[in-house]
């Protein structure tokens, strides 16, 4: 329905600082796609949508939807329906009020939009408590209607705003799937902003991942989570957090304090100019486990370390634990009875570690 | 079961005593002198509703209440509205923001007597003076006739409560998210849309406030209106207020003041508890 276009769009609220709350922002969105902007609070990623729904004004840059140029076309004028976080339903209006207002304000013939109201409310299951007020309905309702006045729009793009953070944690669940499926079905280019790592891994079609002001990495969610573009992606992307070493690479090796790990022979030649140099290596917990039969392969390494907090999370068991002083959390099978204290042998394997430039952070390739 | 607390009576007490001693006891005392002859003095006996028959057919009596009747719509609306617009001018995003809520407040800070002086100077020598310059007939001799006498009293309550409605108005209009006004916005209202069927609803219960306190205000008034036109010319901008007043203290017919007092407290009364019985009605539960 809708391509949107961002090019090198900033954002300056203080012009004698000139400090960016967000900067360059450089992205293309295909149509039907269901991009979600994730980042920790303050990243800029609200910001943004805001400037592409025009509540913003756009600093610096170019935004375009469809080859237009909508840096200077009001809000209501770029054909784009918005969820809010705290659902913005207007209280002194029913529920049907609420998801006819913007077809009334767009002069839509009456009989026109009580059909779409009732086929929206029929899509969200909202039919019994059209008549009712926005305050005798519970979180979850009021969700749904505030994405129903947004389908009722029938707009081309359409943006949400941490739309599931006011609900509880099994809510926000379900709501996550009746989104997805509503995409899928009604398929309008959608922004998903979120700092939910979970809900960006789980919705998008590709995820934007910000910090500061500045994206971090760009790209689908197996993408982003295989080979995050620098340490702050692998350590947001991922829960448990992705677990970081420090050590020095030495001809086919690694030294992490007294332990010389040897590494696969595919990292040889990524990591041919760091000789000698200290690098981050990142490896997620699922990659360290226990020893399962015939299940070591000659690229794994083992390591015998003291358990010093596991936490059972049902499936799985979370192991804390340390590497020569450096802490990490590997995850074992739930048969397995650990107590903290005991000694384990944990598999790292490590055909599937990241390395990151110290300096930079960035990936290395 | 917290009335049964000692406690609660014990903190309660002082208030209640001064309800009592400066507000109930002299209602009271004030109904029971409508009845009798009292002079200010002593009772000598009881007349029954002699003075409420009476004062139906005082022609000054019932002209001041018309007067009053007509000052106070008239006030309402136009402090209600320049009230609500000042409000909105200063919820804006303008840099000036506290400087003008300080500005607009001030008159506020002016007795209404002296507020009254000053403006009958204004009214006097600045518009006749203007009037000559402008060559305009209009704003010569304002408050010498009845009509500029009204538009004077309205101007001055306008420019003195406007400031201070704004102040109420104000915090309700800080009340309302500023995410349903976006939302409205992203939904294709317009900016008069935006006010008329978001924001307008959501303040209703401002106008409670503002309307009892606009017309308790206008209806009572007093001071303004002694320092302003003193009643004049021929007492055709005379407030019952001052009309009572005048009664009681330059007539020294102080229980006929006293009937006209009650007849008077009934209509606020009346006139009160009606409209937050409206306005309680439409407001938007939130």
């Amino acid at each position: 329905m809708a391509t949107l276009k961002l090019k090198g769009i900033s954002k300056i609220y203080d012009n004698k600082t000139k400090l960016k709350a967000v900067s360059d922002f450089n992205l293309d969105v295909e149509d039907e796609e269901f991009i979600v902007f994730v980042g920790p609070s303050g990243c800029g990623k609200s910001t943004t949508l805001r400037m592409i729904a025009g509540l913003e004004e756009i600093s610096e840059g170019e935004f375009l939807i469809d080859g237009k140029r909508m840096n200077e076309v009001p809000p209501k004028d770029r054909d784009i329906a918005m969820v809010f976080q705290n659902y913005a339903l207007y209280p002194h209006l029913t529920v049907f009020d609420n998801m006819a207002f913007g077809l009334k304000m767009r002069k839509v013939p009456k009989k026109e939009i009580e059909k779409r109201v009732k086929e929206v409310a029929a899509i969200l299951d909202l039919e019994p408590y059209l008549n009712r007020k926005p305050k005798a309905l519970s979180g979850g309702q009021r969700q749904r209607v505030a994405l129903g006045r947004a389908i009722a729009r029938d707009a081309k793009i359409f943006l949400m705003d941490e739309p599931l953070s006011n609900l509880d944690s099994k809510l926000r669940v379900q709501m996550r799937t009746e989104i997805i499926k509503l995409h899928n079905r009604l398929k309008p280019t959608t922004i998903y902003v979120t700092h939910d790592q979970t809900e960006a891994m789980t919705m998008a079609t590709r995820i934007v991942i910000m910090k500061d002001g500045v994206i971090q990495q760009i790209g689908t969610p197996k993408e982003v989570y295989d080979a995050p573009a620098n340490v702050f992606v692998g350590g947001f992307i991922g829960s448990p957090a992705m677990n970081f070493f420090t050590g020095v690479y030495q001809s086919g090796s690694i030294q992490i304090g007294e332990k010389t790990i040897p590494l696969p022979t595919e990292f040889q030649s990524i990591l041919q100019n760091y000789n000698g140099e200290e690098v981050f290596m990142g490896i997620r917990s699922e990659h360290i486990s226990n020893e399962k039969n015939n299940s070591v392969s000659n690229d794994d390494y083992i390591v015998e370390t003291q358990i010093e907090v596991a936490e059972l999370t049902g499936a799985e068991q979370m192991i804390y634990a340390n590497l020569e002083g450096q802490n990490f959390v590997g995850k074992i099978d739930s048969a397995k009875t650990v107590h903290p204290g005991d000694y384990i042998n944990l598999v790292f394997q490590l055909k599937y570690a990241h390395f990151f430039d110290k300096k930079t952070e960035l990936r290395i390739n | 079961m917290r009335k049964k607390d000692l406690t609660y009576w014990f903190f309660l007490f002082p208030a209640l005593l001064a309800l009592a001693v400066v507000v109930v006891a002299p209602l009271v005392v004030g109904v029971y002198y409508s009845f009798t002859d009292w002079n200010g003095i002593q009772v000598k006996e009881y007349v029954g509703f002699k003075h409420y028959i009476e004062l139906f057919h005082d022609k000054e009596f019932i002209n001041s209440l018309w007067f009053t009747t007509k000052f106070s719509i008239v006030s309402i609306i136009l402090i209600n509205t320049f009230g609500l617009s000042l409000a909105l001018i200063v919820t804006t995003k303008l840099k000036t923001n506290k400087i003008l809520r300080t500005i607009f407040f001030m008159p506020n800070l002016i007795g209404g007597l002296i507020l009254g002086f000053i403006w009958q100077f204004i009214f006097t020598k600045a518009f006749a003076s203007f009037g000559s310059i402008i060559g305009s007939e209009k704003l010569q001799g304002w408050l010498s006739t009845p009509e500029t006498g009204f538009w004077g009293l309205v101007i001055l309550m306008s420019w003195q409560m406007s400031g201070y409605i704004m102040v109420i108005y104000v915090s309700y209009l800080e009340g309302v998210s500023k995410e349903l006004v976006e939302a409205a916005e992203i939904d294709g209202a317009n900016v008069f849309q935006r006010f008329w069927y978001v924001v307008f609803p959501l303040v209703a219960p401002a106008f409670t406030v503002s309307l009892f306190l606009t017309l308790s205000n206008t209806f009572k008034l007093y001071d303004q209106n002694l320092s302003l036109t003193g009643g004049g010319p021929y007492n055709s901008t005379q407030m019952v207020a001052m009309e009572i007043f005048n009664t009681a203290f330059s007539q020294y017919n102080m229980a006929y003041a006293q009937a006209k007092a009650v007849i008077f407290f009934i209509i606020v009364a009346a006139i009160a508890l009606l409209q937050v019985y409206l306005n309680k009605k439409r407001e938007v539960e939130m």
